[in-house]
């Protein structure tokens, strides 16, 4: 028989699991929700501090014990994975409570920690107690967007010469999804050029928006640049490579390729002509449905986990270069 | 009463001159062929000191056109109304300095105007003292569509542009020039740049290497320009982020698509683009050169203004040493 694996939540709430009460969006749309909904586990446990996460709890997930701290949780049952979804300063403590409780599966809510210290002993304590640590860059989930990148890490458009990325909201809200995303596709970022942007409207206190020239491992370059959310949300990226492009937009909705081929209008020349262009929808994104059936598999051994702590952690650290060299007005950053 | 047939000659055979013309489908591909083909226009003379050019040009031209090896003798024979500098940008300066001696009374000269400033600063004095019309060739400003998103910016049809990114191959000067200019006459002057260089990125000319950079402009805009390499494909594109809208320049400038918004699928309560349903501006394969050659004409008959003065190419020329500046400092912030 299948195994059913045990889950619970830590930190319930906009993305633990406050939206799941919002009509408007897809469901699900929370920690909450997606380990509800997957036939292959069963929602054991939540906690938060916040007394009124209890109410919503009672509409979401009835029933399921709600424990006001994460050392409560752990005292009372042993999951097999763990939603960490508090704020930025949680994941830190609670990773660790949950390697201390020999938790099978710890999925971290990004970007993975507030250090790259924190983020270093956070590895360290998973890798001692055998638990997997999965950062929520969710996009790495995504099963059309992977085989896109295996296709791009495999040549399809040949060497990566550019990379361009539009992104809102802050660094460390979306842009920490862009860098990642990036680093799927292309490789490690070695150095950064910054400049902040003030105008662009950031989500979570102290963040940043930042635009930035950065130079990749493989000696491509990489243009990222923030827009307003107020204005509107955008999160594209487009991989320019010597034999074509991929240009993944909609926030990875849709999926443009353009192969090389010879101008039609200009003799000598080769071109990516717009009537060569091939879309293709993605009808799993950002489903959160993506992510559960994901731990599941590396669970059972059928995937290996992809978004692991490292990844995480370099991400951070492109993150924090990203700022030092906004605050020094461009200097470039050696991450 | 009918419109006068001006008279046109074009200094230079090479490629963007005359020899072009066989290979690019969209025509015309050149300064002769422009000033032939319109109707306002007699292609009367071509020169070349590069004998081997100057019969190929032979070749193609129609018989009528006189060949001269020696542009001076070019102008004291046929005294043309319109001159087109298509020599190698050392040449320049010189070369429209002959030309006003001769009072040409319209020049066309290729991009970037010059090798330094001061020779720009030269060339537009010259032309002043003489009355004649300098016309840079950064012909996007010519093209009527792309002309059109620069009226639409200016009007504030798009919102306020936040962001633009520019893409580009084969030197920072002799392409990177078109795609300077280009963001000027959309988007105003530039502040300061910062630029690095990209080595992988091959060009003809060695000394113009590519640069990546980054662009503030006087009006707040922030621009990244993104250099490739040129044995891969060539591309120029533009794209401009504007608060109400975006527009997205592809296929050398021939592809031109508004961008505007919807309510956002994943945020609710906010916007996003609207890919599925972008509105399309021009028809496919505009020949710059035409529209070029038009916008000479016009100008001639005093209907418009010239839209590439020569003070607009001092300037992306003061853009481009700028960018060179920093490239060499690497990657520090140059105020313009």
């Amino acid at each position: 028989m299948t195994k059913k694996y045990t889950a619970a939540v830590i930190g319930c709430g906009r993305i633990g699991m406050k939206m799941e009460l919002d009509p408007k969006r897809s469901h699900p749309a929370t920690h909450v929700g997606a380990w509800l909904n997957n036939p292959r586990t069963e929602l054991v446990a939540l906690a938060d501090p916040n007394p009124a996460s209890k109410e919503v709890a009672a509409q979401v997930a009835p029933g399921v014990p709600m424990y006001s701290s994460a050392e409560e949780l752990f005292a009372a049952v042993k999951p097999d994975i763990v939603s960490i979804a508090t704020i930025l300063e949680g994941h830190y403590p609670v990773v660790m409570a949950a390697a201390k409780a020999g938790v099978k599966a710890i999925v971290c809510e990004k970007p993975i920690a507030e250090s790259v210290e924190q983020g270093l002993e956070m590895i360290d304590a998973c890798k001692k107690s055998g638990s997997l640590l999965i950062i929520n860059h969710f996009r790495r989930f995504d099963p059309v967007l992977n085989q896109w990148a295996q296709k791009v890490r495999g040549g399809l458009i040949g060497d990566i010469q550019q990379i361009t990325g539009t992104y809102s909201i802050g660094l460390y809200h979306m842009g920490t999804h862009l860098i990642d995303f990036i680093r799927m596709f292309a490789g490690d970022i070695d150095w950064v050029m910054g400049k902040q942007n003030t105008r662009a409207h950031t989500a979570i206190p102290g963040d940043t928006c930042v635009d930035a020239i950065m130079g990749m491992r493989s000696g491509a370059r990489a243009a990222i640049q923030s827009l307003n959310v107020k204005d509107y949300s955008n999160f594209e990226v487009r991989f320019l490579g010597t034999k074509g492009s991929v240009c993944v937009r909609d926030m990875g909705r849709g999926i443009e390729y353009i192969p090389v081929q010879e101008s039609k209008q200009y003799g000598g020349f080769c071109e990516l002509h717009p009537d060569k262009l091939e879309y293709h929808e993605n009808p799993y994104f950002a489903k959160m449905t993506s992510m559960t059936d994901y731990v599941v598999a590396c669970l059972d051994g059928t995937v290996e986990n992809g978004s692991k702590g490292e990844d995480g952690l370099a991400v951070l650290r492109v993150l924090m270069a990203l700022k030092m060299s906004g605050e020094a007005d461009g200097s470039t950053v050696v991450v | 009463m009918e419109k006068k047939i001006y008279k046109a000659a074009v200094i230079g055979c090479g490629r963007i001159g005359v020899l072009q013309e066989k290979d690019w489908d969209i025509k015309p591909a050149t300064h002769a062929f422009a000033f032939l083909k319109n109707p306002r226009t007699k292609l009367v003379a071509v020169a070349d000191s590069n004998i081997e050019n100057l019969n190929k040009a032979k070749k193609m031209l129609p018989k009528g056109v006189k060949f001269f090896s020696d542009a001076e003798k070019l102008l004291r024979e046929i005294n043309p109304d319109i001159v087109s500098v298509a020599v190698p940008r050392g040449g320049h300066c010189a070369l429209v300095e002959l030309l006003t001696k001769y009072k040409a009374p319209a020049i066309i000269c290729e991009k970037p105007m010059a090798d330094t400033i001061e020779q720009a600063k030269k060339m537009i004095a010259d032309c002043k003292k003489s009355k004649s019309l300098l016309l840079i060739n950064h012909q996007r400003r010519f093209d009527p569509a792309l002309s059109e998103i620069r009226d639409e910016i200016k009007k504030g049809t798009f919102g306020k542009i936040q962001k633009a990114r520019c893409l580009y191959v084969n030197g920072m000067c002799n392409t990177g020039s078109h795609v300077i200019d280009y963001l000027r006459f959309c988007l105003g002057d530039i502040k300061s740049v910062s630029a690095v260089k990209n080595m992988q990125a091959e060009t003809y000319d060695k000394k113009d290497y590519c640069v990546d950079a980054s662009f503030k402009f006087k009006n707040g805009t922030d621009v990244v320009w993104q250099s490739l390499d040129r044995r891969a494909y060539c591309i120029w594109e533009a794209e401009f982020y504007g608060t109400k809208k975006a527009v997205k320049i592809r296929d050398l400038g021939q592809t031109v698509e508004i961008v505007g918004l919807r309510p956002s699928r994943r945020y609710v309560g906010f916007k996003e683009l609207d890919h599925e349903k972008p509105e399309k501006l021009g028809n496919q394969n505009r020949s710059f050169f035409k529209a070029m050659a038009q916008h000479v004409v016009d100008c001639l008959d005093k209907k418009i203004k010239p839209a590439s003065t020569g003070e607009d190419g001092l300037a992306a020329l003061k853009v481009l040493a700028a960018i060179k500046k920093s490239a060499e400092n690497k990657g520090k912030r140059v105020d313009i």
